[in-house]
């Protein structure tokens, strides 16, 4: 009696196992449905921002590389007055 | 007269001249909790908790990554967000002002996987494998830029990396001046967070290619760019090349200047048509 007790408490546990693992992996799949649907291209709807007010935020950049653009820089003989800001590392 | 304002975070001084200086504290401040290694219930901290697999991330940290992954692309996997592993294991495990002078335990390598191990679909991020994740590489010269354009400030500055709106001098490694109008200008230095592990001096620019602090002739490399972040990356990239990264900038019209560990300063073509070394002095 006592062997078909034990028997019978692996056979609930697993009947409870798979059922936590069925349910969390719909669960989990639906979620997933949802997330990818959301994230899809074409279904996405980002923010839009003026290019003039943001050069170079992440949410507005587009994949496929960054653009290194121009430096524009030029001697100090610009009458701007002494130093303003400093590029000493990080 | 417009004043200058000065703050901290992400471990360094940030100053601004103009604009509003809430929103930009604001945005350094999210970006700070967001992707900082070191704060428990970051983010990063999370993603990094488990650091394989599927997870969702927020849409903030989701474009930070592709930024990174987009850095990885422009630098041939030079740049790449994949080296949280290897900063560990080169003893940069804490916030930098409480590493211990001389950490026990020697260095070992670590292989930095590349960055096509991770997969970034619009905000789920897929890991087949081990990466634990930096986005230093990117995190402050976006948010230099980002506080820019939100703040309408006339320049912003983060711990040696800066953007403009409007025309001023900049004073870089050696004590030069140069005038920047517009876009970004950023330094990348060996010598600035430093530490020894095992008696071994070590920095936080990891080399890719050997797993460890990069072994270079530069200590300084300062490069001009679109934006700070376009700028902070090449220098990273350019110092991390060695002898190739004057010529890397100059293949990509940017200009470069380098320190040597004896102080003397190179500068790449580009630098030195924009900057005449005669008015350089």
């Amino acid at each position: 009696m006592a062997e078909l007790s034990r028997l019978e408490l692996a056979r609930r546990n697993l009947r409870l196992v798979r059922i936590l693992v069925g349910g969390g992996s719909v669960a989990a799949f639906a979620a997933f449905v949802v997330v990818a649907r959301a994230a899809h291209p074409g279904t996405s709807h980002p923010a839009s921002r003026s290019p003039a007010t943001a050069p170079a935020t992440p949410d507005d950049r587009q994949p496929g590389g960054l653009d290194f653009g121009n430096g524009a820089i030029g001697p100090s003989q610009g009458g701007f007055g002494g130093p303003q800001a400093s590029s000493r590392g990080s | 007269m417009t004043a200058t304002h000065a703050f901290r975070s992400m471990g360094c001084d940030v100053r601004m001249h103009g604009g509003d200086v809430d929103a930009a504290e604001r945005l350094f401040a999210e970006r700070d909790a967001r992707f900082s290694r070191f704060l428990a219930g970051s983010e990063l901290d999370r993603v990094n908790a488990r650091a394989y697999g599927a997870d969702l991330l927020s849409p903030d940290f989701a474009a930070m990554l592709r930024l990174s992954l987009d850095a990885a692309v422009a630098t041939g996997s030079l740049v790449t967000p994949t080296v949280g592993a290897a900063l560990l294991a080169a003893g940069y495990d804490r916030d930098f002002d409480q590493l211990p002078a001389d950490a026990p335990g020697p260095v070992a390598p670590v292989r930095v996987p590349g960055p096509d191990a991770l997969v970034l679909h619009g905000n789920l991020l897929f890991r087949a494998e081990s990466v634990v994740l930096d986005l230093n590489g990117v995190v402050k010269g976006c948010t230099v830029d980002d506080a820019l354009a939100r703040s309408g400030a006339d320049w912003v500055s983060a711990g040696g990396d800066l953007a403009t709106r409007v025309p001023l001098l900049v004073e870089v490694p050696g004590g030069d001046l140069v005038s920047i109008t517009a876009g970004g200008l950023a330094t990348s230095s060996t010598a600035r967070r430093q530490w020894r592990k095992d008696g071994q001096m070590q920095h936080h620019l990891i080399d890719p290619r050997t797993g460890r602090p990069a072994r270079t002739r530069w200590v300084d490399v300062s490069v001009a760019a679109g934006s700070c972040v376009a700028a902070d990356v090449a220098a990273k990239a350019a110092l991390l090349l060695d002898a190739d990264g004057p010529a890397w900038l100059d293949e990509r019209g940017l200009p470069g200047r380098f320190v040597d560990g004896r102080g003397k300063v190179h500068v790449n073509d580009a630098w030195l048509a924009a900057v005449p070394l005669e008015a350089a002095a």
